[in-house]
């Protein structure tokens, strides 16, 4: 089977996890798992893969973390989008429409 | 959930201890928890839990951007240890070393079995190692058995000599039916001791992997068993060597028919059927030990 390269994937994982995060904030897990069932198994990403994506958003100032009880009672770090979070996706979203109309003038079916 | 939290402690254990590495090394950690008890919940049992787990998890490269392990040079030298000298001329610290003994594991078993992975735990290796034992001795026993046969007709011979009419007849016959029924006893447990080994094929195909801890008990314990296997080894070639010993000295007493013709080469079958038991009893542990460090080759 076809696995999508982590090469390529690597610059959109950001804009992944801004997607989810622009309705609620969320936790690890719960996004790694939004990624699998939206992408229909296709993509999985690793947990050291988020866990980095994590701390560049953070640190970059797009998302920002908090702590938080969980209903079982079990802690976990939330994270939430901030101001610049979303005006940053907008620009990774508009840079993909960009980027997808230059490839896909390069590939052919032949 | 122990055998994830000493994956990740082995993992991080070549990372300097900082903040930032306890804080990733925490958050992955809840990261898996939420996973493992959502595997679990779904009814995977908690070895395939485990397994999955471990073959989808990243590598250490994916995190030393964010823990400030910074610089082509980390990377560089994760990829190529053995040119190291380019990264001492540029003074930044050298990379420590990405635990090797993990990875290849984890990567291995994702290509290969697409996560469907079992990870024997330290009290599955024993059990393991307890019927493999086992499984060999019955081998060893069976294969006794066999090799004694013969024995049954030649006393039987003997000792029908001894007497007369029915009395010799009967000897004889006892004789022969000794040696289809040591034959067949022998056969049995022949394939007793191969069907005890078949729920363990899972590991005998590598589609197993161990964790840290339990390749450290079977490397020691491999390490222990030396001695006896040695010792167990020289035995057995000594009982097949010395097998003619006795017809030789029986031989001597070529009046009594019965130990020169009886005895005497009966002993023979023994004594080789006894060495043979011992050549392949000395090396039951150390193999199965062999066969589980092979798995996370």
């Amino acid at each position: 089977m076809q696995e999508i390269s982590s090469d390529v994937i690597r610059g959109y994982n950001d804009t992944i996890i801004l997607f989810f995060l622009r309705k609620e904030p969320s936790y690890g897990y719960e996004i790694s798992k939004n990624i699998k069932a939206l992408s229909d198994n296709k993509y999985l990403i690793k947990e050291t893969t988020l866990y980095s994506a994590f701390t560049r958003l953070e640190k970059n100032g797009y998302i920002s973390s908090f702590s938080q009880e969980a209903e079982n009672g079990k802690r976990r770090t939330y994270y939430q989008i901030t101001e610049e979070g979303r005006i940053y996706y907008h620009e990774k979203c508009e840079e993909w429409h960009l980027t997808k109309d230059v490839i896909e003038r390069f590939i052919s079916n032949e | 959930m122990d055998a994830i939290k000493n994956y990740l402690e082995t993992m991080f254990s070549s990372l300097p201890d900082t903040e930032e590495t306890r804080r990733a090394k925490a958050e992955i950690l809840s990261m898996t928890e939420d996973k493992y008890n959502e595997l679990i919940g779904s009814g995977m049992s908690e070895h395939e839990a485990i397994g999955k787990i471990i073959s989808e998890f990243g590598s250490l490269d994916d995190l030393k951007e964010s823990l400030g392990l910074t610089g082509e040079e980390c990377v560089q030298a994760a990829e190529e240890p053995l040119k190291s000298d380019s990264v001492l001329f540029t003074g930044v610290p050298e990379a420590p070393n990405p635990p090797v003994e993990i990875e290849p594991v984890a990567e291995r078993a994702h290509k290969s079995y697409g996560g469907n992975l079992r990870l024997v735990s330290l009290d599955e290796a024993k059990d393991f190692l307890a019927d493999a034992a086992f499984s060999r001795f019955l081998l060893g026993i069976g294969v006794f058995f066999c090799i004694i046969a013969p024995a049954g007709p030649i006393m039987g011979e003997a000792f029908g000599d001894l007497f007369f009419g029915v009395f010799e007849d009967l000897m004889e016959g006892l004789g022969v039916m000794f040696l289809f029924l040591s034959v067949a006893l022998g056969v049995g447990l022949i394939i007793l001791s191969s069907s005890k080994m078949k729920e363990w094929k899972d590991i005998k195909k590598g589609v197993s992997i161990m964790d840290y801890e339990t390749e450290e008990y079977i490397k020691s314990e491999k390490q222990a068993l030396n001695p006896s296997r040695s010792t167990m080894l020289a035995l057995g070639i000594v009982l097949c060597v010395c097998c003619v010993i006795p017809v030789t000295f029986f031989g001597i007493f070529s009046i009594i028919p019965f130990l020169s013709e009886g005895v005497g080469p009966s002993m023979i079958f023994v004594m080789v059927g006894a060495g043979v038991f011992f050549i392949l009893n000395s090396s039951r542990l150390t193999d199965a030990c062999d066969k589980l460090l092979k798995l996370n080759v």
